[in-house]
C-alpha cells in the first residue's frame, strides 16, 4: 500500500539520545510507519536492529545491563488525536530477568505530550557518568543535572522538576529508588500513579543513571482525512456510551468488577503464593466490602487522557496510621498482591500499592518475591535471624511494609529478592525454587490454573507471565466477539489467545487502553473500527485482514528477539512448575491445575497458528517471509534453516 | 437556566449571552474538551490551539479548569464541540445574562 497523502497521526520525529556521548539527534519516523504503524512494534523493530548491530556474530548475546541496550519510548500512532482512550506509551527494552524482549505499556498524559512535542518514539542508549534526566521542551531538548532527583520518591520528583523548570504544566516519567537501586522488577511511573511495570524498564533506565524524562509540548497533531475520521470517532463514541461494562469501570475497577461478592474471586485470584486459587469469603469482604473495604475510601474518580471509562479512583485514608494518605490508582491486580500475601486488611492494601509506584517498583514482582519469601519463612527456609527479627507471617501488613522497603533499597534479605523468585531460589537453595513462581525468569502473580485461557495467555508470553499479550478470562469480556467458550475447559483456547495476542499489539500500535478496546467488556471497538481509524487517521489503504497481519508482525518481531537474546524454546513456554503439579486445593474449581498434556497440544496447535517449528517453537524462514520479514530471518535464522 | 439540549445555541453566540460551564464534580479531567476545542478552531488537536485549558491534580483530583476569550461557542457547528465529546456530560451551556 502506499500513503494517500503525507502521513497524519503521528508527530514525525524519532528522538535518538545517547546519554554516553551526549549525542542528540532526530530521525523520521515516515520510514517505519507503512512496515509497522507505530508504537510497540516500531519500538520491537528498532530494538532488534539496535541490539543486532551490536552482535560481534550470531551467538553473541547482549546482556540488558549493558549500556548499548536501548530503552526505548514509543507512543502510540493514534494518540494526540480525539479518539477515545488513546494515550499509551510502550516501552521496550531488553529484558532484565531474562535478556529477551522487554516491554512495560503506561497511560496517563505523558504519551500525549511527547506528540505534541514533535515526538512519536524515543531511542535511548549509552550510560551516563553520573544522574542526569531529559528534557524535552519542543524541539528543544536537554540532557540535565540529576544528582538533586537521586533517591527521591517518584512523586517528589516531578514536583521538583516542575518547580525547577518553572511549568506544572510539564509530563513526567521517572524511577523511583528501586530503579537507582537496580531492582529486577524496577518500574517506571508517571503523573497520577501511572506504572509501566514489568521486564525491569525502570532497572533499565537506573543503570543508565536517567531519573527522568520530563516533556513539554506546544505543537498539534493533524489527521489525514479528518471529516473521515471525526466521524469514526463520533460512531466509536456512541458505541462506547451504550456499553454496560463502561458503566461498571467508571465505578472503579473493584467495584466493576472485583466486588467481595463477584464471582471473578473464585477463578481469578491467587493465595498465599499460589498454594490455592481460592480466597476465603470472610477475607474477600474484608478487603473489598463496600462499606469498610477499598471502595470506601474511594474520594472520587479520574481519567487518563481522553479515556471515556475513568476508572481511576483517588483514595483517601483519613485515620490510623496511614492518615493523611492521597492516592490515585488501585487495580485488579492490586487485590492480586494482597491476595497472594493473604493480606486482607484494606489500608495496608492501600498504601503498599501506593508506596510501590513512589519506590517505583513493579508490584507483581514485589508482591511475588515477598510471597516467596513469605513460604519459605513458613517452611523454616528464612528465619527471623534472616530478617532482622521482621516475622514473615501470612497478612503481616507491618513486615509486608518493611520488606517492601528493603527490596526497594536492596537492604538485608531485601537485597536477594531484589532479583526476582528465580535467582533468589537459586542462591537460597534448599529446594525453595519448588515453589518460586515464575514464567521466563519474570516473577508472576497472577492465577494460571482455573481460567485456561487465562493461564497460556500468561505462558505464550514473549515477555514472561504478564497477561495483557492475549490472556482471556471469560466469553463476555475477552476474545473474539461472537465465538462462545467455556473459559474452564482448553478447547479452541489456542485460537482465542492467539487472536487476543494479535489484536492487543494492534491496540498497542495505536496506544489504546484495552478497558475500551477487545480486552474488558465493553467491545465498544472492534478491529474494523482500529482498521478505519488508522485509514483516516494516518492515511493508509488498511483493512482488517492487513491490520490483523500487522499484529502478527509486531508478535513476531517480540519472538525473534527472544530467539536472538534469550535462547528461548518450547520449554519456556509452559507454565510455573507449581501450577501443573499442584492442583487448586478449596473452592468451587478444586482439583483444577495446568495439566501438561494439554499444553503440549495447545502449544502445538498455538506454533501451527503462527507457521512456526512446533517441536523448537522458532519461527520457519517461511512463517518470517510470509509476514515480509526477510531481513528479520537474515538476523536470527542459521543459514542451514 | 441551562440551555435544552435540543437547543442548537446558535441564535446568542455573538451576543455572548451564552457561557460554557463546568460540573466539577462529573469532570474526570480526560482533555476531551480540550482536543474537540482546537479541532474546532484549527482543524488539528491540540492543547495550546485549544480555548480551554483543563488539568487535575494528581494526588487528590483536584480539577483546574479555565476558558479563555477565544471561545467562540463553535461558531458554524450545532453545539459546542466541547460538550459533544465530553464523555461525562460534565460541560453545559449557561445563560450568562438575562436576555
Amino acid at each position: 500500500m502506499s500513503p494517500s497523502k503525507e502521513i497524519g497521526g503521528i508527530a514525525g520525529q524519532i528522538l535518538y539520545v545517547d546519554l554516553g556521548t551526549k549525542n542528540i539527534w532526530a530521525e523520521r519516523t515516515e520510514r517505519y510507519v507503512q512496515r509497522f504503524l507505530g508504537g510497540r512494534s516500531i519500538n520491537s523493530f528498532i530494538l532488534l536492529n539496535e541490539v543486532n548491530k551490536n552482535r560481534k556474530d550470531k551467538e553473541t548475546k547482549i546482556q540488558w545491563d549493558d549500556p548499548r541496550n536501548p530503552l526505548i519510548f514509543g507512543v502510540g500512532c493514534l494518540v494526540g488525536t480525539l479518539m477515545p482512550a488513546s494515550n499509551r506509551v510502550s516501552i521496550d527494552t531488553i529484558n532484565s530477568f531474562n535478556d529477551g524482549k522487554g516491554s512495560a505499556n503506561i497511560g496517563g498524559f505523558w504519551g500525549a505530550e511527547l506528540k505534541y512535542a514533535g515526538f512519536d518514539h524515543i531511542v535511548i542508549t549509552g550510560r551516563s557518568p553520573t544522574p542526569v534526566y531529559l528534557w524535552i521542551n519542543d524541539d528543544k531538548v536537554q540532557i540535565r543535572d540529576g544528582g538533586y532527583l537521586w533517591g527521591k520518591w517518584t512523586s517528589d520528583t516531578e514536583d521538583c522538576i516542575k518547580r525547577e523548570l518553572e511549568d506544572d504544566k510539564i509530563q513526567i516519567m521517572s524511577i523511583g529508588p528501586a530503579g537507582e537501586n537496580l531492582v529486577r522488577g524496577a518500574a517506571i511511573i508517571s503523573g497520577p500513579g501511572k506504572s509501566a511495570s514489568g521486564s525491569g524498564v525502570g532497572c533499565v533506565m537506573g543503570n543508565k543513571n536517567l531519573k527522568a524524562i520530563a516533556v513539554r509540548g506546544h505543537g498539534s497533531i493533524s489527521v489525514s482525512h479528518p471529516e473521515q475520521f471525526m466521524a469514526i470517532v463520533d460512531r466509536i463514541s456512541t458505541n462506547v456510551r451504550k456499553s454496560p461494562y463502561l458503566e461498571k469501570w467508571r465505578k472503579g475497577i473493584i467495584e466493576g468488577k472485583y466486588l467481595s461478592k463477584s464471582p471473578a474471586w473464585d477463578f481469578l485470584a491467587s493465595f498465599k503464593n499460589g498454594q490455592d486459587d481460592f480466597v476465603p469469603l470472610d477475607d474477600r469482604f474484608k478487603l473489598v466490602g463496600e462499606e469498610n473495604g477499598i471502595p470506601s475510601y474511594k474520594k472520587k474518580m479520574m481519567a487518563c487522557h481522553l479515556c471515556p471509562a475513568g476508572c481511576m479512583p483517588i483514595l483517601e485514608i483519613d485515620e490510623g496510621p496511614f492518615k493523611g494518605t492521597k492516592c490515585p490508582n488501585y487495580w485488579i491486580n492490586s487485590t492480586t498482591y494482597s491476595t497472594k500475601l493473604g493480606l486482607f486488611d484494606p489500608e495496608t492494601s492501600i498504601f503498599f500499592h501506593y508506596i510501590c509506584n513512589q519506590l517505583g517498583i513493579d508490584g507483581d514482582m514485589c508482591a511475588n518475591t515477598l510471597a516467596w519469601a513469605f513460604e519459605c519463612f513458613e517452611k523454616g527456609l528464612i528465619t527471623t535471624e534472616d530478617t532482622q527479627g521482621i516475622v514473615l507471617e501470612w497478612g503481616n501488613g507491618d513486615a509486608i511494609l518493611k520488606m517492601q522497603k528493603k527490596i526497594a533499597y536492596r537492604e538485608g534479605l531485601g537485597n536477594l529478592l531484589a532479583e526476582g523468585v528465580k535467582e533468589a531460589s537459586s542462591l537460597l537453595g534448599k529446594g525453595s525454587d519448588s515453589f518460586a513462581v515464575h514464567m521466563k525468569g519474570q516473577d508472576t502473580v497472577d492465577p494460571y490454573r482455573i481460567i485456561k485461557g487465562w493461564g497460556f495467555g500468561l505462558s505464550i508470553s514473549p515477555i514472561g507471565g504478564k497477561h495483557l499479550r492475549g490472556a482471556v478470562s471469560t466469553p463476555d469480556v475477552t476474545g473474539p466477539p461472537g465465538i462462545d467458550w467455556n473459559p474452564t475447559e482448553y478447547k479452541n483456547v489456542p485460537e482465542i489467545v492467539f487472536w487476543q495476542a494479535i489484536v492487543k499489539e494492534i491496540e498497542d500500535i495505536i496506544g489504546n487502553c484495552i478497558y475500551v478496546g477487545t480486552w474488558s467488556g465493553t467491545h465498544a471497538l472492534t478491529v474494523r473500527d482500529y482498521a478505519e481509524l488508522l485509514s483516516a487517521g494516518l492515511g493508509l489503504d488498511l483493512d482488517e485482514s492487513i491490520l490483523l497481519d500487522y499484529g502478527r508482525r509486531g508478535i513476531n518481531l517480540e519472538k525473534a528477539f527472544n530467539t536472538m537474546n534469550a535462547n528461548f524454546s518450547r520449554e519456556d513456554d509452559y507454565p510455573p512448575t507449581r501450577y501443573i503439579e499442584e492442583p487448586v486445593k478449596s473452592g468451587p474449581y478444586q482439583g483444577h491445575k495446568c495439566d501438561r498434556k494439554e499444553w503440549d497440544s495447545m502449544l502445538d496447535r498455538y506454533y501451527e497458528l503462527h507457521g512456526w517449528d512446533k517441536v523448537t517453537s522458532l519461527q520457519t524462514r517461511s512463517s518470517l517471509v510470509e509476514l515480509e520479514l526477510e531481513d528479520i530471518a537474515r538476523m536470527i535464522l542459521k543459514e542451514k534453516d | 437556566m441551562i440551555a435544552e439540549k435540543s437547543d442548537p445555541c446558535t441564535r446568542n453566540r455573538k451576543g455572548n449571552n451564552w457561557e460554557i460551564i463546568l460540573d466539577e464534580l462529573k469532570c474526570r479531567g480526560c482533555n476531551s474538551c480540550m482536543l474537540a476545542c482546537s479541532f474546532h478552531h484549527h482543524g488539528v488537536f491540540s492543547k495550546e490551539a485549544s480555548s480551554i485549558q483543563i488539568s487535575w491534580d494528581y494526588s487528590s483530583g483536584e480539577i483546574n479548569w479555565g476558558i479563555n476569550s477565544t471561545c467562540d461557542l463553535c461558531e458554524g457547528e450545532i453545539e459546542p464541540l466541547c460538550i459533544k465529546y465530553c464523555p461525562y456530560d460534565a460541560l453545559l451551556v449557561k445563560n450568562a445574562k438575562p436576555l
